[in-house]
């Protein structure tokens, strides 16, 4: 369905993309995952034909859309990170603006606006004011004007960024209904590994502009298949346990996350003994310690040395 | 384009207190520049003339307009000058005439022509009756005259008409317009921040007629708002437009153009809502106290703001709306200011729209 070939995009002394190559089939759910600053929003961008590339191609059903962008934009509904929403008109009239925008008749309108703030949960508050919506309110809102004019693919950039954990929720659940009862195609950024790994169907990993990983979800994680995470919590963690652990010569990767240390070590490895060893010679008291296969933000780290959320 | 028309008026029906705050402020502005200054100051005056020419000289001030004059003591025509109770003071003699000031004010180049006309007539008088001529046979022949000539030059610096009213409904007027349509304009500015431009961008709306939705609208508000001060003066407040009231409306429509195509070139420039507020702010009060928004730009000698004032459209509308009301042009006759006015607006609005299109 779309596919971008060899995209670079140089901003000044900047290269925000470089070389990212991908594809989207239909009806799926692809996830861009990277840190802040990865360059996902540089991609979303370019692949919506906002942005022109420095160079490299986006094709639409094998169109060009680089000097012809009309045929892409006719069936993509785009959700940006900001809320691209007017904050002094009603969710109604927000609608019925965008909806005028995309020249959608005054008798079908109606029936659109009804439909669209069904699929966001806002029927009862259409008529209030966004700017006195929460957080997630202003977010489904957002993902309701991308609706409106029955895109064919959706692109949500962060989607979810700052909102409580229940309006997350419903929308993740309304991503997912709208891939699986309208078979509407979705390419989701984020960086919560958790997100991806209960949406998407395929996943790429960016990183300083590049394209580090991609696969589905178990493609990913058998990047790590023959490895193990040990996921440890003490009292107190000390800077000496950390670092007996980080020189060790079996351990592949030691990364903190909060109150735990994370360290990944072959699979055949018994690592539990020597944990109990470093912790005594440091005099660190440990609360647990369990072993995990690792994780697609396990996977993350090990590609690119840092934290998903970094 | 009417998508974009709808938004911006419903936002407005939504909050419309900021339009109608600069209205208010900018009525007010033209009230107190303009209506209470029709209330004349008075000046004293001290005479060391005869008690008869004193008489002559103050019935030929007194048809001056613009001012009432007083006859007082030197003491205290000294003192209320000194004290700021009057802005200015006249000392008559018979053969000239002195007139003390505590500061520069546009009141003093009023006065001063106001006292050498009457001064000059008087002088014109005095000579006549000296002559040996029968002076009765003279004064009938000034009178009785097949026809009189009046000389007005407009591009004479020294001699120009002040009507203190429209010079401060208009120069108000024009100026306050100026944030009443940069503050819409603006709005592509923020749309293209909140990512709301994007969504434009995507949909089948044309680029141009998301330009021309956003800058006909603050057209529209721009100009509903001068021709609002414009009625509430003439209906409400009673001030002579000297019949050239529709003139003046269909000149404020370049004018508002051009400053629309002013704000566009503002908005290009500015990285955000922050540096537009500092730009704005810098630029219309500059250009007013450049183009005669404060004070009539005939009372200006300064060279550089002169010159300054040949690239401001205050300047330019301000000739055009005298033109029209003052001096009585037509239209047809004031075509040049119009004409400049339209130039700016395409320069401006060229620039600034390619400027925004490269960032």
């Amino acid at each position: 369905m779309l596919e971008a070939l060899d995209l670079k995009k140089q901003f000044k002394n900047t290269r925000a993309v470089d070389g990212v190559n991908l594809f989207i089939e239909q009806g799926e759910v692809v996830g861009l995952l990277g840190p802040n600053g990865a360059g996902k929003s540089t991609t979303i961008s370019i692949i919506s034909s906002l942005l022109p590339p420095s160079s490299g191609d986006v094709r639409f059903f094998n169109e060009s859309i680089i000097k012809k962008p009309q045929t892409l934009r006719k069936h993509l509904g785009v959700v940006p990170q900001e809320i691209a929403l007017y904050n002094n008109l009603t969710a109604k009239e927000n609608l019925q603006f965008f909806g005028k925008i995309y020249h959608i008749s005054s008798n079908l309108i109606k029936t659109k606006m009804e439909e669209v703030l069904e699929i966001v949960g806002l029927q009862e508050k259409q008529n209030d004011l966004v700017k006195t919506f929460s957080g997630g309110m202003k977010r489904r809102l957002n993902i309701g004007v991308a609706l409106l004019h029955e895109p064919k693919l959706i692109f949500m950039d962060e989607p979810t960024v700052g909102i409580d954990p229940q309006s997350r929720k419903y929308i993740l659940d309304t991503v997912k209904r709208l891939n699986r009862e309208q078979d509407l195609t979705i390419l989701y950024t984020s960086h919560y590994m958790e997100e991806a790994e209960y949406l998407c169907d395929r996943i790429y990993i960016m990183d300083q502009g590049h394209i580090i990983a991609s696969g589905n979800n178990n493609e990913i994680k058998g990047i790590l298949s023959s490895e193990q995470t040990v996921v440890i919590e003490a009292e107190i963690i000390e800077d000496s346990f950390l670092n007996k652990l980080e020189y060790h010569p079996s351990v592949t990767q030691v990364y903190r996350q909060e109150n735990a240390i994370h360290v990944i070590v072959p699979l055949e490895m018994d690592f539990f003994q020597t944990i109990i060893d470093i912790a005594g010679e440091t005099e660190t008291s440990l609360k647990s310690v369990q072993i995990q296969t690792p994780s697609l933000e396990d996977v993350f780290l090990h590609l690119t040395g840092k934290a998903l959320r970094d | 384009m009417k998508g974009m028309l709808y938004a911006q008026f419903k936002l407005l029906l939504r909050r419309p207190a900021s339009f109608l705050l600069m209205t208010g402020i900018c009525l007010l502005f033209a009230f107190f520049f303009g209506i209470s200054s029709f209330g004349k100051s008075t000046l004293p005056v001290y005479s060391e003339m005869s008690e008869k020419n004193t008489e002559i000289v103050m019935n030929y001030l007194q048809e001056a307009d613009t001012q009432n004059f007083e006859q007082v003591e030197k003491e205290e025509l000294l003192k209320t000058v000194r004290e700021g109770d009057a802005e200015a003071g006249l000392f008559l003699y018979e053969d000239h005439y002195e007139i003390v000031i505590a500061s520069e004010t546009p009141t003093k180049t009023i006065l001063e022509q106001n006292i050498q006309k009457a001064f000059g007539d008087y002088l014109q008088k005095k000579r006549i009756h000296s002559t040996d001529v029968n002076d009765s046979a003279i004064m009938e022949q000034l009178e009785d005259s097949m026809f009189s000539i009046e000389t007005k030059t407009l591009t004479n610096e020294d001699s120009f008409v002040f009507d203190a009213q429209l010079q401060g409904i208009f120069g108000m007027s024009v100026f306050f317009v100026i944030y009443t349509v940069a503050y819409n304009v603006i709005q592509i500015l923020v749309a293209k921040q909140d990512k709301i431009w994007d969504r434009f961008i995507l949909s089948p709306v044309k680029k141009w007629e998301m330009y021309t939705g956003i800058l006909t609208y603050a057209f529209i508000i721009g100009y509903i708002q001068v021709v609002l001060v414009f009625f509430v003066m003439k209906y409400g407040f009673d001030v002579d437009f000297y019949g050239g009231f529709l003139e003046s409306l269909i000149l404020l429509i370049p004018y508002v153009l051009t400053i629309v195509s002013l704000s566009v070139l503002i908005v290009a420039v500015s990285k955000n809502y922050q540096t537009f507020n500092a730009i704005i702010s810098l630029v219309a009060v500059s250009l007013a106290m450049i183009g005669g928004s404060y004070w009539p730009i005939e009372i200006v000698t300064n060279k550089a703001m002169l010159g300054l004032s040949q690239i401001d459209p205050i300047t330019y509308i301000m000739e055009a709306l005298k033109n029209v009301t003052i001096y009585g042009q037509t239209l047809g006759e004031t075509m040049f200011p119009i004409s400049i006015l339209l130039l700016m607006s395409v320069i401006m609005m060229g620039v600034g729209l390619n400027l925004m299109e490269r960032r």
